[in-house]
């Protein structure tokens, strides 16, 4: 066997057949051992590139994009929710205005769970989360406005992470809507306000200090 | 949940199914999408956008081939879509045209000594050298080679035949064994003008 008899085997022999007539030429040929450690060291190393996981937010996209072409039965949202808290992890940071956000969610839990029928929940829930809701608007305006880091890819994810965080606030307001004596929901809800104000947080940062 | 009940309820829109399906698959789908792409930002959008097509057409899975095989064939044809709207150069997989003639590159005989690749194949190495393969090839290495999948499965996933599915692999290889030795070439070329300039500096 020669070399280029050795190519039209190497196929079938990297798929594990042995014919004696390769064995032999590779046992004499140089070049071809090569040939074959290298294929074979390529082989070995794509398994070493693995696999990995996908950052929670991918989760988040489908299911908000799911939620708003309908494809899903509403009753499904309680079981969707615990992952809510995977979407950002949280950076360390912490302004005045996050402060204040986090305090208001807070005092907004105590106050809403002194309600005692729906419809004061309701109210009640309403009542604490504008002043946050206000709040969190107010900050957004400004750091959107003021997002202008050299990196247009990092400005268009921030833009993009802060309308999914918005669709699960909204998702969040409405299951709370819909049982507004359930806690979960609403710790959901303050849940989603925290992340936004993570999210306002660290886009502030960025501007303060663009890489 | 098992998979099966996941599915049979997803296709009634049960949320959690859902939600259980991306738990189960979300890993493969993405790697396949990041090996495939090379960028983060862009496989997180395909792996969306793979598991979105999903859930449209799930109420359409009848159960002829396995399940993760289906959406695998999905995602390479998102992933694959994906390329070729960004007019990198495609691959048909009936192609059987060589390596050195897809890329217009100089050919080289595969089995002249040459720098080693035993021991020198990093995992950076490696994905620069998968980046640059045509897209039909890139898909078949991932899948095989990344990922594990057998020949009979990729056929599926690919639309090919077996022998089409080993062939492309080996030419994927072989085109792979050529990038690497290339790459190494150009590092080795720097180091010594690298090393060529501090030593002009200095005198």
């Amino acid at each position: 066997m020669q070399c280029n008899d050795f190519r039209d085997h190497l196929l079938v022999w990297m798929e594990g057949e042995r014919a004696p007539e390769a064995e032999a030429h590779l046992r004499g040929c140089g070049n071809c051992r090569e040939l074959l450690a290298d294929l074979e060291e390529i082989r070995v190393s794509g398994r070493a590139l693995g696999e990995v996981e996908p950052p929670p937010r991918v989760w988040t996209a489908v299911r908000a994009q799911l939620e708003e072409e309908g494809l899903t039965r509403a009753r499904g949202w309680r079981t969707w929710l615990p992952s809510f808290g995977m979407i950002w992890p949280r950076p360390a940071v912490a302004g005045a205005t996050l402060a204040v956000l986090v305090a208001g969610a807070f005092l907004l839990g105590i106050e809403v769970r002194n309600y005692n029928n729906s419809q004061r929940w309701t109210q009640g829930t309403e009542a604490a989360t504008r002043p946050i809701d206000t709040n969190l608007g107010n900050f957004e305006l400004h750091e959107v406005s003021a997002l202008h880091g050299p990196n247009q890819a990092v400005n268009a994810s921030f833009q993009k992470n802060l309308q999914i965080v918005d669709k699960y606030i909204a998702m969040c307001e409405k299951s709370v809507r819909e049982e507004p004596e359930n806690e979960l929901a609403r710790d959901y809800l303050y849940g989603a306000y925290q992340q936004k104000a993570d999210l306002l947080a660290e886009m502030s940062e960025r501007g303060e200090n663009p890489q | 949940m098992p998979e099966a009940e996941a599915i049979r309820r997803a296709q009634q829109g049960d949320g959690a199914a859902f939600e259980r399906i991306y738990q189960l698959h979300s890993r493969r789908v993405y790697s396949l999408c990041l090996r495939m792409v090379s960028n983060t930002a862009e496989a997180e959008d395909l792996t969306q956008e793979a598991f979105l097509q999903l859930f449209r057409k799930i109420s359409s899975f009848r159960g002829e081939s396995a399940f993760s095989t289906w959406l695998h064939r999905l995602s390479v044809n998102v992933v694959l879509m994906k390329l070729r709207k960004k007019r990198m150069p495609e691959t048909s997989l009936e192609e059987t045209t060589e390596p050195d003639e897809e890329t217009g590159g100089p050919r080289r005989d595969f089995g002249v000594a040459d720098l080693q690749l035993t021991g020198s194949v990093d995992r950076v190495n490696l994905q620069r050298a998968v980046d640059q393969l045509p897209p039909g090839y890139r898909a078949i290495f991932v899948l095989h080679d990344v990922q594990g999948y057998e020949h009979n499965e990729i056929a599926e996933i690919m639309g090919c035949s077996i022998g089409n599915s080993k062939s492309q692999l080996h030419k994927a290889r072989m085109r792979l064994r050529e990038l690497l030795h290339e790459n190494m070439r150009n590092q080795a070329r720097e180091q010594r003008q690298a090393v060529k300039s501090e030593a002009a500096g200095e005198g």
